[in-house]
């Protein structure tokens, strides 16, 4: 279960403070897939930062499975990032020099686990999963943009997360890879997995259960409305 | 996958980044062992240098000490002959003899018979070495026209007891004639004319140069003819003793031996001629000695200023050095620690995701100062390669006296190439410890917001 009460954040800007996020209270049970949308600096990637344990937010707590990351030091919130979310970005944010399958397997850095044959052969299965093995050994340089992302997909997927954090996962995407990578996070939420998507797709947001709007930093409507926003 | 293998897979990716890294540590070590080895080589050098001196010093001062010893010995040969000249260190006269008739003459009148001379040369007597029995006359040379003083000696008679000594004085043949240099001065003599005296014909054999003293005007033949000229046959005027040992007290000793062997007899000391004689022998051993001393001491001095010269050089190379390494090294780590700084910048937004991912601080500070380590090692290895390549290019340079291994193989320079391979990743790690800490705390989510 993924809870948010009352999270703000403001950043200070060269005009001055800038509230992004407003007050923002949001619970996503397990097995839920979520879509929050909204125009671009609206404050829905800090809220999925925060979301993840990555910006601690001004006001409010997170608590990701009970536990509240912003409580932990630095390198415990590392590592319980790593064991217990799995992110997607646009960017795909893949290490260039790595190969598609040290690419995945660099997550199980995060909980030691990397050398493990079970390990291999999971990351292995993921790359299968999402049709790479053919390019299991190039590094990201020679892959089209839809092969990059089911790789991101298949490295936040590795550790078996519980939680799911995608931020605009399609926006560089045609949709046939669009309908892929959604495809895997519907089978994720399915599998008892907590979603939360971020994005201004229609598509999109057309595959969450829920869709948030979020406007100048807060959240105004949810459809349908299995998530509970308060 | 590995931290590891991260970090190798990254080396290869920025190869550039990476081969500069290993280049500035490279030619840090090189200056760090190059420095090392070429004041290893200067002492080296200046130990061979100091070597080839010495023997060099060493046989200069022997072949000197030899040719000293050759020298003095025939200086002193040749003193012991014209101090001879000088007169006799002891004189026997028969005691009724008047001393003022020889002094003011240069002529005796007294005799004893000439087995006296036999008599002391079979005694046991020790206190003299060389004995010459003597007649001396003045007499005019009729035939020149000329007053002289003839002497008629037998040259030395060998003293039984002892080992034959080389003799002072030569005898004179029967039928020769030694002449004092006024009278083959004036009388126009050369060696070889036949002259007569006291109607006996005589060949000049010798001409003696000037003495300064009575000898000038001193005629030398075989002691028999000059007898019978004379008329003294089996009769002596004086005995000659040399090289007597009359020194200070001993000549009481000399008398009272001598009249012990021929009662009846006078003993004259001619002291200060011993004296003289003694002083130039002195003198003669003295000058041989303060030679070799002059040699030895420019020998030392051409040590000592070797010495100098290579301190000096030593001390020159010792100060670049300790100018030049310290300088090579701290611009080398300044380089290092930019070339991390853009490396962690270049890997921003990597080390984000990492971050976010779950990967801590830690093992991305192991990832960042690994790569540090193996950049010092690979340089280090590099900068003791070139370093030694320093010294063999160096030394061949300089005409290194031995092989370079043996320069190697020293302490200093073994010790100079272990600092370097701890040094080299030390130095590294340093370096990229700055820019890695900053970037091992980076915040992911700053990263990440560039989305």
């Amino acid at each position: 279960m993924l809870e948010l009460t009352n999270v703000s954040k403001t950043y200070q800007g060269a005009s001055g403070p800038v509230q992004a996020v407003k007050a923002v209270s949001l619970t996503l049970e397990a097995g839920q897939f979520v879509a929050v949308q909204g125009p671009s600096g609206c404050g829905k990637s800090t809220l999925l930062l925060m979301a993840g344990g990555l910006m601690h937010p001004d006001q409010g707590t997170v608590r990701v499975g009970g536990v509240d990351p912003y409580t932990l030091p630095p390198d415990k919130r590392a590592t319980f990032r790593g064991e217990k979310i799995g992110f997607v970005f646009q960017q795909f944010h893949l290490v260039p020099y790595l190969s598609v399958l040290d690419n995945v397997l660099a997550a199980a850095l995060a909980t030691g686990s990397s050398t493990r044959k079970e390990v291999s052969d999971r990351a292995r299965q993921l790359v299968d999963q999402f049709g790479l093995s053919h390019r299991m050994h190039h590094v990201p340089n020679s892959l089209s943009s839809g092969e990059r992302q089911r790789t991101a997909l298949a490295r936040a997927l590795l550790n078996e997360p519980s939680h799911l954090l995608a931020d605009e996962p399609t926006g560089n995407l045609d949709r046939e890879n669009a309908e892929t990578v959604l495809n895997a996070m519907s089978d994720f939420a399915s599998a008892g997995g907590t979603v939360l998507l971020v994005t201004h797709d229609d598509l999109a947001a057309s595959r969450a259960q829920t869709v948030l709007t979020m406007r100048a930093g807060e959240l105004e409507t949810s459809s349908p409305a299995t998530a509970a926003t308060r | 996958m590995s931290v590891w293998r991260l970090m190798l897979r990254e080396i290869l990716h920025r190869k550039l980044n990476f081969g500069l890294g290993v280049l500035s540590v490279a030619i840090a070590i090189a200056c760090l062992v190059g420095a090392q080895s070429l004041l290893q080589a200067d002492r080296v050098i200046t130990q061979h240098i100091l070597s080839e001196r010495q023997a060099e010093v060493e046989t200069a001062v022997a072949e000197k000490q030899a040719e000293v010893e050759k020298a003095g010995a025939e200086l002193q040969d040749a003193m012991r002959k014209h101090m001879l000249g000088l007169g006799f260190n002891v004189l026997i006269l028969p005691e009724g003899q008047d001393l003022s008739e020889l002094h003011l003459n240069g002529s005796l009148s007294a005799t004893m018979p000439e087995h006296y001379v036999t008599q002391l040369a079979e005694s046991k007597i020790v206190t003299v070495n060389h004995l010459l029995p003597s007649v001396t006359r003045r007499i005019h040379w009729d035939e020149r026209d000329m007053d002289i003083i003839l002497v008629g000696t037998r040259g030395e008679v060998p003293i039984m007891h002892r080992a034959m000594k080389k003799p002072l004085l030569d005898a004179v043949a029967p039928g020769k004639m030694v002449v004092g240099y006024e009278v083959h001065l004036k009388l126009g003599l050369k060696e070889g004319d036949k002259v007569t005296l006291m109607g006996k014909e005589f060949t000049v054999s010798t001409l003696h140069p000037q003495r300064g003293s009575q000898d000038d005007t001193t005629v030398w033949i075989d002691l028999a003819q000059a007898q019978e000229m004379l008329g003294l046959q089996n009769l002596i005027h004086a005995i000659l003793a040399l090289e007597c040992d009359c020194a200070g007290d001993r000549i009481s000793v000399i008398r009272q031996e001598i009249a012990g062997i021929l009662p009846g007899t006078q003993v004259i000391e001619r002291y200060s001629q011993a004296l003289a004689r003694a002083e130039a022998r002195g003198y003669a051993k003295q000058s041989a000695e303060e030679a070799l001393e002059r040699e030895k001491q420019a020998g030392q001095e051409l040590l000592d200023q070797t010495v100098t010269s290579r301190e000096e050089i030593e001390t020159r190379h010792a100060g670049l050095a300790s100018v030049l390494v310290p300088l090579v090294i701290g611009a080398s780590a300044l380089l290092i620690g930019l070339l991390s700084y853009v490396n962690t910048r270049q890997r921003r937004e990597e080390i984000g995701i990492l971050r976010a991912i779950g990967l801590r601080a830690q093992q991305i500070m192991l990832v960042l100062l690994s790569k540090a380590v193996m950049m010092g090692l690979i340089g280090g290895v590099l900068g003791v390669v070139l370093g030694l390549g320093v010294l063999a290019f160096g030394g061949t340079g300089v005409n290194l006296p031995v092989p370079v291994s043996e320069v190697i193989r020293s302490s200093p320079v073994m010790s100079a190439l272990v600092t370097a391979m701890v040094l080299a990743p030390v130095l590294a790690s340093l370096a990229s410890w700055l820019p890695g800490l900053i970037a091992a705390r980076q915040d992911p989510a700053v990263v990440l917001q560039g989305d």
